[in-house]
């Protein structure tokens, strides 16, 4: 087997820590012998519709982001057929919000996303800034609570395609008001936890592999690994901010 | 009337906070600007002037330098401590150095919190302000980095015309604070290109010019600091006047650097190591020419500046050696690593990683760092904490089996246990931030390694 993963924009588009999620999908892939590898897909490069079983889209700041809007309305079309070819997507805060339908800034026009995700983005007035907690409700997601980061202005609200990734235990999630956090729609993830994600929740990280490979592999099993860091960092987390 | 009673009254509440055995150090700032909110700007006619010194990295280290610069001109000053940079530490700083009549009065070398820049150059109206370089840092604190420059722009902005300002030119964020100031504006920045690395890093923030062009580099030497130009040439590197156009790192001791500074030429061997404190020390060169002070005084001063406390440090315990070498987000974290490597052999490893405050909350920075390069060198890795589980994780990651990680989450007890496995002789290289190296140095101070802290 031999994940092919798309990080897009990870020059503009990788703060606070995404490469910690890639880190992890590439080992976690490795560690039970499946090949994996990472194109880094920049403004002004095409994106293959066809190649890519994972997308992964991370945070930006505000600056960085209207650059990658403008080159992401170029690629949309190739995302969303991606999409439609059994591609999953995790999508992280600036990312997150560009899959969405729309952002709108406090001034200005909205930008148009790509359209992943039924939610849209508003610039908010502060931001929302700590540690999160969050009880998952993804099906065949083991309910284990997910564990990470924000630090956001933006907030988003779902529409009616779009189930939340889950409930807050702690922190502000989508927008601090309706006590969710992300969303998942098919194989698509869209969340504000940073952390880096992935590492601490390696249920989540296996739940996304697992929905990439099935796309070319109809039966894929991933075999358990050895998670006795990853979990004793899940639950530290939830011991100490939930 | 308000100011003197001011003055008294935090006097008073600082020293019964003492009394009560509390650390004191901004007590009396907060009083005394309860009771008279102008104070800085009363109490600054009291100085015969003031520097400066904001940025993310380095601002203690460049403080030191440009404070035995003063020493050595035989200029009094009075500075706040570490840790106390918002507009109270400097009130305190003032309070507390409130000359009696007829005395010199003493210049004031303050630093400054990256937020508290529009406050303190508003009050101080600083002869030089120094700006080291603007990293990803504690964005749980200011949100974004382009915001921290909006404040140091802002602050910028109310400075006198007759005001110095000294920017990192190999720094396009920093440097770009430079166009169209009415101040004179002094760069430094490195030019021997021989300890450029590679490429930029992965913990290296990207600029784009304001028409989303991502810059070129010709050099790298730490983070995103080097020489850059945008590929239409809208934005480059300013020319440095303060420049450093030698520089030999000799691993964790020290390295050799020589300074150019207009035509005159000078060399100095900096007790403090890696290419940063080459900034730090540049940086101090162009602040005390600002100043007026020659570099036949400036070159002895920086040359005996000693590292300011814990960030980089080697304390002996019995007859092991403990290299304490500060990290707070991932290109000084890279430095530190880098700078380590350069001391030959297999080395132990003590990592401490806290959550509190002053450290940042926000761990995610752990997974841009490159942890990655410590392993070849490493014999031995032991982790601590608030944060023990995250960094043991990122070891994990980073490619180390999860046996050959040492867990334990006091950092007392972690250290002890990592001393132990050091060979006579041997060194432990410790990586802590800011806040589990206070704990590491209360550990030592408690086991008598260490004297107290004292300025």
């Amino acid at each position: 087997m031999h994940l092919r993963i798309a990080h897009l924009y990870p020059k503009r588009m990788s703060i606070y820590g995404d490469h910690g999620n890639i880190l992890t999908l590439v080992r976690r892939s490795r560690w039970r012998h499946i090949a994996a590898s990472v194109d880094e897909i920049e403004v002004g490069q095409k994106f293959d519709s066809k190649r890519y079983d994972l997308i992964f889209f991370g945070g930006g700041q505000d600056q960085e982001q209207d650059t990658v809007a403008a080159d992401l309305k170029k690629k949309a079309g190739a995302i969303r057929e991606a999409v439609g070819n059994g591609a999953a997507v995790l999508a992280v805060c600036g990312g997150y919000q560009l899959l969405g339908n729309y952002y709108q800034p406090a001034e200005g026009d909205r930008l148009e996303g790509v359209g992943i995700f039924d939610a849209h983005t508003e610039a908010g007035p502060k931001r929302l800034i700590g540690n999160v907690v969050v009880e998952p409700d993804v099906l065949d997601l083991p309910k284990r609570p997910l564990v990470g980061f924000e630090n956001h202005s933006g907030l988003t609200f779902l529409g009616e395609d779009a189930n939340p990734l889950g409930k807050l235990k702690t922190g502000f999630g989508n927008n601090g008001r309706d006590n969710t956090e992300g969303t998942v729609q098919g194989k698509a993830i869209g969340t504000y936890l940073h952390g880096s994600l992935l590492p601490k929740n390696p249920h989540l990280a296996d739940w996304l592999l697992k929905q990439a490979l099935g796309r070319r592999y109809k039966n894929a099993r991933l075999g358990e690994l050895e998670d006795a860091f990853e979990l004793v960092a899940n639950e530290q987390a939830v011991e100490r901010f939930s | 009337m308000r100011t003197s009673i001011a003055i008294g009254t935090a006097k008073l509440s600082g020293h019964l906070s003492r009394l009560r055995g509390g650390g004191a150090t901004s007590v009396p700032g907060v009083v005394g600007l309860k009771i008279q909110p102008k104070l800085v700007r009363e109490l600054r006619k009291n100085l015969g002037g003031s520097v400066v010194v904001t940025g993310t990295n380095g601002k203690t280290t460049t403080s030191r330098f440009i404070g035995e610069s003063l020493k050595a001109a035989g200029k009094p000053y009075v500075h706040n401590q570490s840790g106390s940079n918002l507009l109270r530490g400097i009130a305190s700083t003032l309070i507390q150095g409130h000359p009696h009549r007829g005395t010199k009065k003493p210049w004031g070398l303050f630093e400054v919190d990256e937020a508290t820049m529009p406050a303190a150059c508003l009050e101080l109206a600083p002869k030089v302000v120094v700006v080291t370089n603007l990293f990803r840092d504690q964005l749980d604190r200011y949100g974004e980095l382009q915001r921290t420059a909006d404040y140091l722009r802002e602050g910028l902005a109310s400075l006198p015309k007759s005001s110095v300002v000294v920017l990192n030119a190999d720094d396009p964020l920093v440097a770009s604070l430079g166009q169209g100031l009415p101040q004179t504006v002094m760069y430094y920045g490195i030019e021997d290109t021989s300890v450029s690395k590679d490429g930029l890093p992965r913990a290296a923030d990207h600029f784009t010019t304001p028409t989303g062009q991502l810059l070129r580099y010709e050099a790298v030497f730490t983070g995103h600091l080097g020489h850059y130009r945008s590929p239409d040439k809208s934005l480059k590197r300013p020319k440095p006047s303060v420049a450093v156009t030698k520089l030999e790192l000799d691993g964790t001791t020290g390295s050799d650097v020589q300074f150019k500074l207009g035509r005159k030429r000078f060399s100095v061997r900096l007790g403090i190591p890696g290419i940063y404190n080459a900034y730090n020390a540049a940086a101090a060169v162009a602040a005390g020419h600002a100043l007026g002070l020659s570099p036949t005084v400036i070159e002895p001063a920086i040359a005996r500046t000693a590292a300011a406390f814990g960030r980089v440090e080697h304390v002996q315990v019995g007859n092991k050696e403990i290299f304490i070498g500060l990290i707070k987000n991932p290109t000084g974290a890279n430095e530190v690593i880098h700078t380590l490597s350069l001391d030959k052999g297999k080395k132990d490893f003590l990592i401490l990683i806290n959550d509190n405050f002053a450290d940042g909350t926000d761990v995610s920075w752990l997974w841009d760092a490159d942890f990655e390069e410590i392993l070849p060198q490493a014999r031995s890795l032991a982790v601590s904490g608030t944060r023990t589980d995250d960094m043991a994780l990122r070891l994990k990651y980073a490619g180390v089996k999860e046996a050959d990680v040492t867990v334990r989450r006091d950092i007392g007890k972690a250290l002890e246990a990592a001393l132990e496995g050091v060979p006579d002789g041997g060194t432990l290289y410790v990586l802590p931030t800011y806040t589990a190296m206070l704990e590491l140095r209360r550990q030592l101070v408690e086991q008598g390694h260490l004297k107290h802290y004292l300025s």
